[in-house]
């Protein structure tokens, strides 16, 4: 009889261990439900459907047109430089040499993701590293292809107004771009200053940059 | 009864380690949907561009005229030189030095080149002395700029044309750089009192402009 009893005591400390454990892993379990917002507001008793459905977003940018291509060419005799120009979705034009602009045009970046965001571009190379020689110059405008596209611009030089190029951080152009269709389009111009006077290992030999442009989270 | 307290105590257990991996889940982040919405888009564009050079060299001043004149009576012969910018000098003649200034050539291409001269005549081409003597047809090759020029033949000294075919080399290296790429060529005639050619007499002065040296 007593080893029946201890056995009963023994089973009904365990009951209550387990009753315990019980109790508290469920308000637990409960609280972590709402606090994950599984289970949403605590509704009382009233009865409600629940449609869960989960939409990530993401941010795209696609480069239309990625290549601003002047091809060869040479500053006129007698002159110190001559200007290459972009201008966004027209030929490039140029003073004071003989380029062709027919396949200079600014790069075409549009945000074809679902939620603005912001856009920073990096160049590879200063207008030094580019040509070298006297005076030289490589800079960049950004500017809305699409009316309102950015929705608040970032480095007030680079809008609408030539600005030399960032090469060691990336520049921060426009805090918000949208990614609505007909509403997402920005174009960015280049301006070249190419002297007369480049480097010897530069001339006569193709140059190129690469031209980075990130998309993040928008700022504004 | 005890079938029950094991079951209570199974479910019990049981639901102890549902609430350590709730725990758990919360503490990496796995709840954390937030992290998932949005991405991080990268892209490129690229610039081209070649640059052409050339070599391009430009007489600024392709011409000197001394017009017409005469030895000095009594004279064996008259001297008529440029000097840079300057008039040029008679002497023992009566030709005027108003348009007679030294050629200047100008490096206006894209690259540092060589230069080498050349004329038509020489000295008795130009002359004819009757006696072979007293005449004289130089040139003098000088910067404008300094430091336009280096690395050829003499700069600075009167030297005898050269109408042999290739002419001579002044400059190995003449610069392009603004402010550094103007040279002059001065020219220097001793004219002899029994020159056999009269009239208006010329002579071509050839630029040739090749590689730097």
């Amino acid at each position: 009889m007593k080893y029946n009893g201890e056995s009963e005591g023994v089973s009904r400390n365990i009951f209550n261990l387990a009753l315990v454990f019980f109790i508290f892993a469920l308000i637990i379990f409960v609280f972590s439900l709402i606090y994950f917002e599984i289970l949403g507001e605590t509704t009382g008793f009233a009865s409600y459907g629940y449609v869960n459905l989960t939409i990530n977003t993401q941010i795209t940018l696609n480069v239309t047109n990625n290549t601003v291509n002047w091809g060869a060419g040479m500053v006129d005799a007698g002159l110190v430089n001559a200007t290459l120009i972009t201008h966004g979705g027209s030929i490039g034009t140029k003073t004071g040499g003989n380029w062709s602009g027919t396949n200079a045009l600014g790069l075409f970046v549009e945000n074809i993701g679902s939620i603005n965001c912001s856009l920073s571009i990096q160049a590879g190379k200063s207008a030094a590293g580019f040509f070298g020689g006297t005076g030289p110059e490589y800079q960049w405008n950004v500017s809305n292809a699409h009316a309102n596209a950015c929705g608040d611009w970032g480095e007030p030089s680079s809008h609408g107004l030539f600005a030399n190029v960032n090469v060691s951080a990336a520049a921060v152009v426009c805090k918000k771009l949208d990614f609505h269709s007909g509403q997402r389009g920005m174009y960015i111009d280049f301006r070249l200053v190419v002297p007369y006077d480049v480097n010897s290992t530069i001339a006569n030999v193709l140059q190129a940059d690469t031209i980075t442009i990130s998309g993040d989270t928008a700022l504004a | 009864m005890k079938l029950s307290n094991n079951l209570l105590f199974i479910v019990g257990v049981t639901l102890d380690l549902f609430l350590i991996l709730i725990i758990s889940a919360h503490l990496f982040g796995i709840f954390d949907f937030k992290g998932f919405l949005t991405g991080k888009a990268t892209n490129e564009g690229h610039l081209n561009i070649t640059i052409l050079t050339a070599i391009n060299i430009n007489l600024t001043r392709d011409s000197i005229n001394w017009s017409s004149g005469i030895v000095t009576p009594g004279e064996n012969n008259a001297t008529l030189y440029t000097r840079g910018n300057d008039t040029g000098v008679v002497q023992r003649g009566n030709w005027t030095g108003a348009d007679a200034r030294a050629f200047v050539i100008a490096n206006i291409g894209g690259v540092n080149c060589s230069i080498k001269l050349q004329t038509g005549k020489n000295a008795h081409d130009f002359f004819n002395s009757l006696t072979n003597s007293n005449e004289q047809y130089m040139w003098n090759v000088s910067n404008k700029e300094s430091n336009s020029c280096s690395e050829g033949a003499m700069l600075g000294a009167w030297t005898d044309v050269n109408k042999t075919s290739g002419g001579t080399e002044f400059c190995k290296q003449f610069d392009n750089h603004q402010g550094s790429n103007e040279i002059y060529v001065d020219i220097l005639l001793t004219i002899p009192y029994d020159a056999q050619n009269f009239g208006e007499q010329s002579d071509t002065l050839t630029v040739t402009a090749d590689a730097a040296g």
